[in-house]
């Protein structure tokens, strides 16, 4: 079973970002050091989507050139998705190119993340929950 | 295969001239995005597979990506 997770917004400041937000408060910011980013995770308490905030600390950053050029916005969706398994057969299924992880996500307590590339340029980030 | 190269080049990253010497430092269009689009098109092209640790290497600069091509296609053609 997959189901959408949240919404990845790249933002320059992630304190100045929330000034503006119809969600003022981020439930939990921290560093993560695989993706050289602060991140923060917005309960949106819809029952449905939440929202990441994706702050790249420096180049190696892989949203760096992402914010640089668009001065940041929406970047990507989230899914959260059975097993490896089931995550190799969908991205072979819908040719989603992986190009980063499994990683462990210090935002999503541990739990592993992929972030692929689909057919109709989209930045999908999945999140394994076994 | 330069030819070709060059051709996706022009086309994914808008460079119109001096390929030879293109880097990540002076194309300002190769930024991440363009990126993921150049290696799904160099799979396409060059019909070989780029695993998710190969992608960020290739973000450097022409001559490694041209390397990378040229090593693949002879591991291809020592497997055939």
């Amino acid at each position: 079973m997959i189901t959408l997770s949240h919404i990845g917004i790249v933002v320059e400041n992630i304190e100045d970002y929330l000034k503006f937000a119809v969600h003022p408060t981020a439930e939990t910011v921290i560093f993560d050091p695989i993706q050289h980013s602060r991140l923060a995770l917005i309960k949106t308490n819809t029952g449905r989507a939440d929202i990441e905030l994706v702050e790249p600390a420096d180049e190696q950053a892989t949203t760096y050139n992402f914010l640089k050029k668009t001065g940041g916005g929406l970047h990507h969706l989230c899914y959260e998705i059975n097993s490896e398994k089931d995550l190799d057969e969908l991205l072979k299924q819908r040719r989603i190119k992986r190009f980063f992880g499994p990683v462990k996500a210090a935002l999503f307590e541990g739990r592993k993340i992929v972030f692929g590339y689909t057919k109709n340029r989209e930045i999908i980030e999945f999140i394994i929950t076994e | 295969m330069k030819n070709n190269l060059n051709l996706l080049l022009k086309d994914i990253l808008k460079v119109e001239k001096n390929f030879e010497q293109m880097s990540t430092n002076n194309t300002p269009n190769w930024d991440s995005l363009a990126h993921l689009n150049l290696v799904i098109a160099l799979e396409e092209e060059f019909d070989i597979e780029i695993t998710p640790e190969e992608i960020q290497p290739l973000y450097s600069s022409y001559d490694t990506i041209a390397r990378f091509i040229e090593a693949k296609q002879n591991q291809y053609q020592k497997v055939i």
